[in-house]
């Protein structure tokens, strides 16, 4: 799949699924843990273009820093 | 009988308001995950049975990344309690009921409460608990903790859940293979007397890379032998993603099957979120926040201030009839000293800022209450980077505004050791509520009418200084990359009044009491130091107390205070930072503010209020220090803070001198 891109690039308002967690052990546990797993569907609410990000995951709302969001890749929903 | 019981659960889930509204005590509240970083305990009683409760910190899951939560894991899987209640937020079942499945699979005897049953409504949810009940075999209760709904009847379930006696067998079928390893390599586990937890949840967690009983070189290679077949088996991927997916898609199942969604996704607004697109946007969030401070302050001064002069006023009052009442008795003059000068000095202008800082608190408060806090980590992350801090080190720094002790146990939620341990050295430079005193009594003689901006001028001095000490330290000791930021945003919340006036006055009582008992003590201890030897003139030099000060006195010169008086309130306040004010009332007594105008110039007055902020964390600062990050470290803060607080108080004084004479 080539269209994957970072969250970071992500345009506000849009909805991706979660490709790929490129990080460390400690990296994609913070993620699994608020249910970011690879699969998942999200909206981008505010945020973004390469500042900190805030998603929605169903009900919740997610704040995510920029160096983080560079290293999770998501592709169109 | 005496029973023990855990709340454990998510974090923001609202463990410590049930845990509130079952023990009637007032542990602190907020809307943000993370509020709650040790084990908190209390009691019920019940018939003739004691309900031992213990309200655990937060934790998402039981693979902990930090301290606060590793306290929970720890507690949650040790025998000490006999039932865990775990707390489900109901209107984000996701996360919750995969934590809860985790626990339910180590064996644990539980107690399910579904909370925040209010939200689900409004999010137009219905849930099958009744089917949930059965599927995972498990009882639970709905509350909305925060208006004591269904809490009575917890009480009384907690009751009959403990004494049922029901063995908790669910548990997650994985692939055939999986299965027969798993069944072969827990013959070589034996879980210890004091952990409650089965051998095949210890070694799932095992395979997630969770080593919880510290097996031995020999067990640890069996078990790593069956973690590669299994890692084999499924191709080598990471194994604790494995296990997480499967959990979050049985939790995915368990949903579909008992949630429906009356009000479709787009009929429902999201005030939050069009809250959140102005409060955290990229050029409006900084300087929303710096506004939001700044009206904090503001109420902290126009409120605040016109009360502490009617206690002010109060205090010369009755100071004056109790004067004239004991030399109307022939009383000996140093027993009317003794009273107003020693007691009523000290304590009394201390007493009066009690407006003040009950405001503060109110607007802490608050902050905390409508969900503002977590939106301060996410906004300031960036800015905090530039410094080496992580956004997260935000919360405590604006906890730190109130009191320095219980932000620098908040920094535990931070992942990365290096993170929280750089955080804990900049948080005393943070203005605490007892500094906020010193601040009012010199910027009101000094600087009238514009009291309120010098004072916030301090909290921001305060602050830049933090940051760029921070940056400093980073440099030297910590030069490891900032963990990164993921931080869940709660819903806004009206803030629950009855939640924040009640620890407002929890606050401003233990305020008063430090006023009858360390600061009254050391206003003995200093009226007697300023009385002797027999026969010198009151907090004279040739006072035992002037002695002392004009010993210290002369380092303080080129800071612009190099007076006896300045010394001592400096070296008193050192025990707490509001023996600084005390101390100087109970020298001057009713004479405060004239004394302070002749002794001090606005400059030096500055200097002595920037001396005051960044000077020497007072004794509880330090032993928390010494607590949490060891005595290396408070030393370290020791150090530095003397030097730098000399350093920063001379430069100012020394180059607004050299600027006036210019001009
Ligand atoms: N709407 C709603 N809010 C609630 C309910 N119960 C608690 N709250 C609010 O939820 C927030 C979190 O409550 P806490 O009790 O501090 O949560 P906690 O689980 O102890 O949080 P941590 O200590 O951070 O893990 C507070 O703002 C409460 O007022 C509820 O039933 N409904
Ligand atoms: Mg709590």
């Amino acid at each position: 799949m080539n269209n994957t891109f970072p969250l970071l690039k992500a345009r506000i308002g849009s909805q991706v699924i979660i490709d790929e967690l490129k990080g460390g052990p400690g990296f994609y546990r913070r993620l699994i843990d608020m249910g970011l797993l690879p699969g998942t569907n999200i909206e981008i609410i505010s945020g973004g273009t390469n500042g900190p990000i805030i998603i929605a995951k169903d009900g919740i709302r997610i704040g995510i820093g920029a160096r983080m969001a560079a290293k999770i890749f998501v592709r169109p929903a | 009988m005496n029973y023990t019981v855990a709340i454990a659960g998510n974090p923001n889930s609202g463990k410590s308001t049930i845990f509130n509204a079952l023990t009637g005590l007032h542990q602190h509240i907020g809307n943000w995950s993370g509020v709650t970083v040790e084990k908190k305990y209390g009691e019920y009683k019940i018939g003739e049975h004691i309900i031992n409760i213990v309200d655990l910190p937060g934790t998402y899951s039981l693979n902990p990344k930090s301290i606060d939560e590793r306290i929970a894991r720890d507690f949650i899987i040790s025998k000490k309690s006999d039932l865990v209640v775990v707390v489900v937020n109901a209107s984000d079942l996701e996360k919750s009921l995969t934590l809860l499945i985790d626990i339910l699979e180590a064996g644990i005897k539980t107690l399910v409460v579904f909370n925040m049953m209010d939200m689900v409504k409004i999010q137009g949810k219905t849930i099958d608990i009744r089917t949930l009940e059965k599927i995972l075999n498990i009882r639970i209760l709905k509350t909305v903790a925060h208006k004591k709904i269904g809490t009575d009847r917890l009480k009384l379930s907690i009751l009959q859940e403990i004494k049922t006696p029901t063995q908790q067998r669910f548990k997650i079928q994985y692939k055939e293979r999986i299965e027969t390893t798993i069944k072969k390599a827990i013959k070589y586990i034996t879980v210890p007397e004091n952990i409650g937890v089965n051998k095949r949840w210890i070694f799932l967690k095992f395979l997630e890379g969770e080593n919880i009983l510290n097996f031995s070189e020999e067990t640890l290679k069996r078990l790593n032998e069956y973690k590669k077949i299994i890692s084999d088996f499924l191709h080598s991927q990471n194994l604790e993603l494995y296990f997480v997916e499967k959990r979050y898609a049985y939790v995915e199942g368990l949903i579909k099957e008992t949630v429906k969604n009356e009000l479709p996704l787009e009929k429902r607004i999201f005030i939050s979120d069009r809250i959140d697109r102005i409060v955290t946007n990229k050029f409006l969030g900084i300087p929303i926040f710096i506004l939001v401070m700044g009206a904090m302050f503001y109420l902290v001064f126009t409120i605040g201030t016109p009360l502490s002069n009617l206690i002010e006023s109060f205090f010369e009052w009755i100071s004056v009839i109790i004067k004239t009442f004991l030399t109307g008795l022939n009383i000996s003059s140093i027993i009317i000293s003794f009273i107003v000068d020693g007691i009523i000095g000290g304590v009394g202008s201390i007493i009066v800022f009690l407006p003040n800082i009950a405001l503060l608190f109110l607007g802490i408060g608050i902050l905390e209450s409508s969900g503002y806090m977590a939106r301060a980590a996410f906004i300031m992350d960036k800015f905090m980077h530039i410094f080496g801090l992580h956004g997260k080190s935000f919360i405590p720094m604006i906890m730190g505004f109130g009191c320095t002790v219980p932000a620098i146990m908040s920094a535990r939620t931070l992942d990365s050791e290096k993170d929280r341990i750089l955080t804990i050295l900049v948080l005393p430079l943070m203005s605490c509520s007892a500094r906020l005193p010193i601040y009012v009594l010199f910027a009101s003689i000094f600087f009238p009418h514009k009291e309120a901006f010098v004072v916030l001028s301090l909290y921001f001095l305060g602050i830049i200084i933090a940051m760029i000490v921070a940056r400093i330290f980073k440099n030297i000791f910590f030069k490891a990359k900032i963990a990164p930021l993921i931080v869940e945003l709660p819903p806004y919340r009206m803030p629950v009044w009855k939640d924040i006036f009640i620890s407002v006055w929890i606050k401003s009582k233990l305020f008063i009491k430090k006023a009858g008992t360390v600061i009254l003590l050391a206003a003995v201890i200093m009226w007697v130091l300023a009385s002797l030897p027999p026969g010198v003139e009151y907090a004279s030099r040739e006072s035992f107390i002037g002695k002392i000060g004009s010993f210290f006195a002369p380092v303080l010169k080129l800071s612009g205070f190099g007076f006896y008086e300045a010394a001592v309130a400096l070296i008193m306040g050192f025990m707490a930072k509001e023996l600084v004010v005390s101390s100087l009332g109970t020298l001057f007594g009713t004479t405060l503010r004239s004394s302070i105008q002749t002794l001090f110039t606005p400059i030096s007055a500055y200097a002595f209020m920037i001396m005051s902020l960044v000077y020497v964390p007072c004794i509880a600062t330090i032993a928390t220090i010494k607590q949490e990050a060891g005595w290396k470290w408070s030393v370290i803060v020791i150090l530095y803070s003397i030097i730098l607080g000399w350093i920063l108080a001379t430069i100012f004084y020394q180059t607004s001198l050299l600027i006036k004479t210019i001009f």
